[in-house]
């Protein structure tokens, strides 16, 4: 019987159209995720790991595919009206129920297996790397399906068929898998689920919580594989124990439970009962009743037209705003956009909060809104066209003499009504947090707009959607193709499916194309602009559809659509006609101008445009590399800022010195990708080959250029960018705020590789060779100085006439000349006082100032006027930065200091160091809440290691190379991580390494690792958080003066204009200056990958006569590191390590410094007080994957 | 009073799946009742959503009072009221406010005058004691009736009602063929069914409908008058149906108080223990059916 039922159960999802809809969609997404998804260095693309992560993730994407097909399956009886048939054939609950919620399940499991044939599919099609390909293991996805994809499925379709037993409403089961996908999402978002988090790691504790209670177990598997190394990846399944395994059987037995008890209260009963009205036969004998009587009607004029459509449109919105489904709906969404609005005002393990502006609320539900927005579209647009043919109301409906126009209108007001309801209510909640937080002022206006700019895009969507329901006969094929099209025209994936031109993809959300950009400086920038055009567009295209929706509007029965087709002409109407020709040739002219704006104005590019060209820069100039060039050693430009216009133009000229030992015939000039050359000079030399494309001018000599010499060469170039190809993020010219980093994008000699394709799986693709191993190696630089250009700073002189409009302040380096206004512009100059690294920026805004003089230099502080509060926090910061340095490291060089903040159309740094200026952007610092003692000031932070660059990078500027790093960023760690301590303490500064350390040890997993003294420019968990834990450590190890005096010794032997210096050079001085038997313990810090593992056991006490207490207890180290093979090598020790006893009121009774020379270690301590736990690191100055086990209560 | 004509000419509907629903009706129709009968399938439903604008025939042409209603189906829907072969209505909205809804969609924007006619209808179909009802709550009996007054509102001169009694309790039907009968003489009424009787209560026309094909169309009264002194009855015993059949004109067989009787067609006695019979509508329309499905044979062969 069962089987039976199965099998016709089965029968019927393998014929509905949605099962392979659904399963096509899983074949897609697996093929996609894979070839496009998570890649890492030296993992297999069917590592056992990065099956785990695909099917692990995309469980949470099955909710949306089990919804589809449990809502078919569930509620098919009483979508054709069947129920009572089968209510009453003689099947009983168990059997009906069992073959339902199986046939569903199975279903859904077999649309699953796709997803595993997608991955399949792109694991060994030909755009797969072959070198990436592990063996195949049938186990690895066996074991990884049946330890996510089985109890997560078996866990939705619970969820699922308890919510149709309960609710028996269709709308019901979408909402509820849209509930259990966002509420999964945002409740990971919100408890800062390790699988989410990307800036800021999650404490350990909140780690193994989530690993708990996560109910699709990714956190789980986050928490169990997060330090697993590469080899570890591609080898090691996941052990089910632990956290691990008792989430899965939690979440096993909920499911089975629910399952129970859905069973239990479900019951044959009717979900609608008709009840025969009571005192039916009750005849109402009433004489003044009116009989019946004909009347007149009007169904021509304008009013029948607005009668109608205000009593439709009444119906429509009844039966919205009256269900059940669209109070969830509400629910959900006011649910998760106040978790995300609170969430985006918390403080962070990183941060402070932030003070809440109008801006970043508005930002935060711009982000999160248009996919919501898009999906109500889809849903209800499928459900509300089709809803008088479901409750077969259609006929009497439509046979009424109600124009087309009406219903149509009536629909689509009713329908857009429900997001644009969702904007005001998260506008509301984002105001209430204003209120509530009482930071700055309400931006009514800036509110305003975002309902325009939230609302416009899903106008123009839901004609589409109109369209598209009234073209496609069936409700569900119109739904899937509505969402096909969002994916395609109105959201940011569209890129994925290889619509990039913005010309198609008119209704994407405002912010794909902005970027994410807005500033308290400039709002939303130009970008609203081509924003207005698209949605000029768009609404031209809207009105099209609708006209068209309007004629081919399915009234009564006639849902063939030629039979539709044909009636075009005549129901179309001389207005309809009209109005099509109006949209249409609306549509020409605005599409036309974008196309013009993007092909013709700017140089429009695919991406796959953008590679070749990168590609093709690399191949035919890369050869270029080692051609002698001259070097610039003088520079004089006029910078004249347009920022209203977005755009800049720079003449200048450079004296250039041919400092090698030979004389030069010929030069390679270059000019950066985003600037136009216009003009440029050399003099007594003509160019021989210009190839504008590349940027590449091969310039040759008329006599040859000798050693020593010097030459003049003129240039004048400019650069800009158009709202619609959107901005660089350092050539960031803006209406205000802009910031340059313009030196970039000066004419340069020889070959400049940072315009080289850099995603190393790119390369790959397009057989480039590999581009992480370009710096030189220690070895290499030492060998040969000469020929890495290792042995001279190259500084240069200049002089800088910047000009910009009238009412903004331009901040360059160098020391202020003159400021003056002339022509109504504003023209500063500037001037090198001392020869200075070619590297150059410029901001220009309108701004607020604030200065002071403090031993004899002069401060100032350029900000915007609404982010006044911070600025007395900044000037401490700047003055305890200022004191630490020339206290510890020698004199500030320059006469005047200027902190200057930046718009946040420029991205990519936090702040930025330039000779005697900071440039800093606006959102991270200036913007927080620093009132809360307790959580990081980040604003300090980040001054004290802006400030740290003046000395290091500087003063001490080493030649891009193996380990450069160290002596830049790692001393600005470490100079950052010394100021915070004396100005926050202990506990704030370890908490803040603490972060460090975990970005180090999750992101160095995922390749061969480089010790300290080695690492690149392409390893920040090493160069930045490996070196604020090493410093650390050395400091703890050999003391702050003395490292602090290395450090001097360093700057006074290497700073300009002497020999740059290598992390050798450094290294050099430690080891000469320290005790040797701190060595062992240094070179473990910068020359090896060393991790630790210590821990405490068997601690025993015992009282001694004189009533002071004995501990014993054995010390285990363990230290070692892991080869790419996964081989675990362990290294000798000789290490310091300390081990502090508290007592029980949380007092640190004893703290000493213990040296260790093996693994298993007696210890026998005495303390004066009863001691109630024994740490040992109490201050985490190890590294170290397992603290929990550093510290033990005394028995 | 205003006489009403209404003309299909050739009205042929083939559904996309290959269904040639109608082919080529053609009717005249004037004030009054007129009933439509044919079997379940034969195109009824097909045909009366053509009139009412809710499809398109292929072919064939559709003037009401002289105008092409299927070029200008506006004209069509301001006149007609149509009450569906079944219907559902919106949850959770009142029989009275539902009425005044598509009193809107019909036209009447006179607020006093919609007010006068919704309740005039709801008194009239004895449905004022439960207008402030939720529809979907209505017996199956006042939901016709509902239906009814819906069909009424405004000023049609074209109602038509599709399959209006089936399920409805003997008492029900009573009270529907009498509401009916009220509006049927000054306007026209298409009544479409499979039963008979509704057809013999009401109709002063008629037509039969089968296989997509109007087969006849008179008075009832003609048609049984024709037929007249040729049916003949007879008691059988059942094992012997099959032999009757075969033998002689079979017009219909059924059980009356577990005896089989049969009638059959034949211009003289047919044999013994024939008696004639006073002819029925029934008789006149299970003939009409025999004869065309006999005729459709001889064809075939």
């Amino acid at each position: 019987m069962l089987g039976k039922l199965l099998f016709f159960e089965l029968r019927f999802q393998f014929r509905k159209l949605i099962f392979w809809v659904v399963a096509l969609g899983f074949l897609f997404f697996g093929f996609m995720l894979t070839l496009y998804g998570l890649k890492l260095p030296d993992v297999n693309t069917n590592a056992p790991y990065m099956i785990a992560y695909s099917l692990s993730l995309s469980s949470i994407g099955c909710v949306f595919a089990i919804t589809f097909l449990a809502a078919s399956s569930l509620l098919r009886d009483q979508d054709h009206q069947m129920q009572e048939l089968v209510f009453v054939t003689p099947i009983t609950k168990f059997y009906f129920l069992t073959s339902r919620f199986l046939g569903a399940f199975i279903a859904a499991l077999s649309a699953y297996i796709f997803l595993i044939a997608g991955m399949l599919l792109a694991v060994y099609s030909p755009l797969q790397d072959a070198d990436k390909l592990g063996s195949f293991q049938l186990m690895n996805y066996g074991w990884n399906f049946f330890l996510f994809a089985l109890p997560n499925m078996l866990l939705v379709s619970a969820l699922l068929f308890f919510i149709a037993t309960l609710i028996r409403n269709r709308m019901a089961i979408y909402l509820g898998g849209l509930a259990i996908y966002i509420g999964y999402i945002a409740v990971s978002l919100f408890s800062g689920a390790p699988w989410m988090a990307n800036i800021n790691p999650p404490s350990a504790e909140a780690m193994a919580l989530a690993a708990k209670i996560d109910p699709f177990g990714i956190s789980s598997f986050y928490a169990q594989t997060r330090y697993w190394s590469a080899y570890e990846q591609n080898t090691k399944l996941l052990v089910l124990e632990g956290s691990f395994l008792l989430n899965r059987l939690l979440y096993f037995s909920f499911s089975i439970l629910l399952i129970l008890f859905t069973y239990s209260i479900f019951s044959f009963r009717k979900s609608k009962t008709i009840h025969k009205a009571d005192g039916e036969n009750k005849v109402v004998k009433n004489q003044q009743l009116q009989s019946y009587q004909s009347t007149t009607t009007t169904i021509t004029n304008f009013r029948f037209f607005r009668k109608s459509f205000f009593s439709l449109l009444k119906i429509e919105l009844h039966s919205i705003y009256k269900s059940f489904t669209f109070l969830l709906l509400l629910g959900l969404w006011l649910f998760v956009i106040g978790i995300e609005l609170f969430s985006e005002v918390q403080e962070h393990t990183r941060t402070s909060a932030i003070l809440v502006t109008s801006g970043q609320l508005i930002m935060t539900i711009m982000d999160v809104f248009p996919v919501f927005g898009i999906l109500t579209i889809v849903f209800y647009a499928g459900e509300q066209l089709w809803r008088n043919k479901l409750i077969k109301f259609d006929e009497l409906n439509d046979v009424t003499p109600a124009t087309n126009y009406a219903r149509l209108l009536s629909k689509f007001i009713g329908l857009i009504s429900i997001p644009l309801l969702m904007i005001f209510l998260g506008n509301g909640i984002a105001i209430a947090l204003q209120l509530y937080k009482a930071h700055s002022a309400i931006e009514w206006g800036l509110y305003g707009i975002s309902v325009y700019y939230l609302g416009m895009p899903l106008v123009i969507f839901l004609a589409i959607s109109i369209l598209v329901q009234t073209i496609i006969p069936s409700k569900y094929v119109g739904m899937a193709v509505s969402f096909f099209l969002a994916l395609l025209i109105a959201s940011p994936l569209s890129t994925l499916m290889g619509v990039e031109h913005q010309l198609l993809r008119f209704a994407n959300p405002f912010t794909t194309f902005a970027h994410d950009s807005y500033s308290d400086f400039n709002g939303f920038g130009q970008y609203t602009q081509a924003f207005n055009w698209r949605m000029l567009l768009g609404l031209f295209i809207a009105i099209f559809a609708l006209v068209l929706s309007n004629a081919w509007w399915i009234r009564g029965k006639e849902n063939n659509l030629k039979q539709r087709l044909m009636q075009t002409e005549r129901v179309l109407g001389k207005k309809g006609k009209r109005l099509i020709l109006f949209s249409f040739i609306g549509i020409l002219m605005t599409s036309g101008y974008i196309f013009y704006a993007i092909n013709w104005v700017e140089h429009y590019e695919t991406r796959s445009d953008k590679i070749r060209w990168t590609k093709n820069y690399e191949l035919l100039y890369k050869p270029f590399k080692d051609k002698p060039q001259p070097h610039i050693t003088e520079l004089n430009a006029t910078i004249d800022l347009y920022p209203t216009e977005n755009w800049y133009e720079v003449k200048g000229n450079y004296l250039l010195d041919n400092k090698t030992d030979k004389p030069l015939d010929t030069v390679l000039l270059g000019i950066h990708r985003s600037v136009i050359l216009k003009d440029f000079a050399i003099d007594g030399a003509t160019v021989i080959r210009a190839d504008e494309k590349y940027g590449y001018y091969l310039v040759a000599f008329d006599r040859p250029f000798l050693p020593n010499e010097n030459l003049k060469m003129t240039f004048q170039f400019e650069s800009g960018w158009s709202p619609f190809t959107g901005h660089e993020a350092f050539n960031a010219i803006v209406d205000n705020g802009s910031f340059l980093r313009i030196s970039n994008y000066f004419p340069f000699f020889g070959y400049d590789d940072s315009q080289e394709l850099k995603s190393e799986d790119l390369r790959k693709e397009e057989g480039l060779p590999e581009r992480k191993e370009q710096i030189p190696t220690l070895e290499e630089v030492a060998q040969n100085p000469q020929e890495y250009d290792a042995d001279d700073y190259h500084f240069i002189d200049f002089q800088l006439k910047i000009s910009t409009d009238v009412d903004q302040q331009v901040i360059a380096p160098g020391q202020l000349i003159s400021e003056e206004i002339r022509e109504n512009r504003h023209v500063y100059s500037f001037k090198s006082t001392n020869p200075v690294p070619f590297r150059l920026a410029v901001a220009s805004a309108r701004y607020e100032v604030q200065k002071w003089s403090y031993k004899e230099i002069d401060f100032f502080i350029y900000y915007h006027p609404s982010h006044k509060i911070n600025i007395s926090s900044a000037k401490e910061a700047i003055i305890h930065a200022f004191d630490y340095c020339t206290e510890n490291f020698g004199p500030y060089q320059y006469k005047s200091f200027r902190y200057v903040e930046v718009s946040d159309f420029t991205s990519g740094f936090v702040a930025t160091s330039y000779p005697g200026v900071i440039y800093h952007r606006e959102g991270i610092g200036f913007t927080h809440d620093l009132s809360n003692a307790a959580a990081q000031n980040v604003l300090y932070k980040t001054i004290a290691h802006e400030f740290a660059h003046q000395w290091w990078g500087g003063q001490l500027h080493p030649k891009q190379m193996e380990g450069a790093i160290v002596l830049t960023e790692g001393l600005a760690q470490y100079t950052e991580t010394m100021i915070y301590e004396q100005a926050f303490g202990k506990e704030l500064t370890h908490k803040a390494l603490e972060v460090e350390m975990d970005s180090y040890l999750r992101d160095r997993n995922f390749k061969e690792e480089m010790p300290l003294f080695r690492v690149g420019y392409v390893d920040p968990h090493i160069a930045y958080s490996k070196s604020a834990k090493v410093f650390y450590a050395l400091k703890e190890l050999i003391g702050e003066k003395a490292l602090n005096a290395i450090l001097k010794e360093l700057l006074i032997d290497f700073s300009f204009p002497q020999v740059p210096p290598t992390v050798n050079d450094f290294l050099t001085i430690l080891y000469e200056k320290t005790e040797e038997q701190y060595h062992e313990t240094i070179t473990d810090l910068f020359k090896r990958v060393v991790v630790y593992d210590v821990s405490v056991e068997g601690v025993s006490m015992s009282v001694l006569p004189d009533s002071t207490f004995e501990l014993n207890m054995e010390v285990k180290i363990s230290k070692y590191r892991q080869d790419k093979n996964g081989k675990t090598i362990e290294y000798p020790i000789h290490d310091h390590i300390e081990i502090a006893v508290m007592s029980g009121d949380k007092q640190v009774i004893y703290l000493k410094s213990h040296r260790f020379e093996r693994m298993n270690n007696q210890i026998t301590i005495k303390v004066g007080e009863k001691p109630q736990s024994v740490i040992i690191d109490p201050m985490g100055i190890l590294i170290e994957e397992d603290q929990i086990n550093n510290k033990v209560d005394v028995q | 009073m205003h006489m009403n004509s209404l003309v299909l000419q050739n009205i042929t509907k083939i559904y996309p799946n290959g269904v040639n629903a109608l082919k080529g009706v053609s009717l005249e129709l004037g004030n009054g009742m007129f009933g439509l009968l044919g079997p379940n399938g034969a195109g009824k439903s097909t045909l009366m959503r053509t009139i009412a604008a809710l499809q398109s025939p292929n072919e064939g042409r559709i003037f009401f009072n002289g105008t092409d209603t299927i070029r200008n189906p506006q004209f069509m829907r301001n006149k007609l009221g149509y009450l569906p072969q079944e219907f559902g209505v919106y949850p959770k909205i009142s029989a009275q406010d539902l009425l005044n809804h598509i009193a809107v969609l019909k036209g009447i924007l006179n607020n006093t005058e919609r007010r006068k006619q919704v309740e005039g209808l709801l008194n009239q179909t004895n449905l004022y004691a439960h207008r402030k009802k939720a529809v979907s709550s209505f017996s199956g009996g006042m939901r016709q009736r509902f239906g009814i007054a819906l069909a009424l509102l405004g000023n049609p001169q074209l109602i038509i009602v599709d399959e209006p009694t089936a399920g409805l309790d003997p008492e029900e039907r009573n009270r529907f063929h009498n509401l009916l009968s009220e509006i049927g003489e000054q306007i026209i009424v298409i009544l479409s069914t499979h039963i008979v009787e509704d057809v013999s209560d009401l109709c002063p026309q008629m037509a039969i409908l089968n296989d997509g094909e109007i087969v006849c169309r008179d008075s009832p009264k003609t048609l049984m008058k024709q037929m007249q002194g040729k049916v003949w009855r007879k008691t059988i015993r059942k094992e012997l149906l099959n032999q009757y059949e075969s033998s002689h004109l079979l017009i219909s067989s059924k059980l009356v108080m577990g005896e089989r009787i049969i009638h059959v067609y034949a211009n003289e006695k047919p044999g013994e223990d024939f008696y004639p019979v006073s002819v029925q509508l029934e008789d006149v329309y299970f003939h009409t059916l025999k004869l065309q499905s006999i005729r459709k044979e001889e064809v075939a062969c």
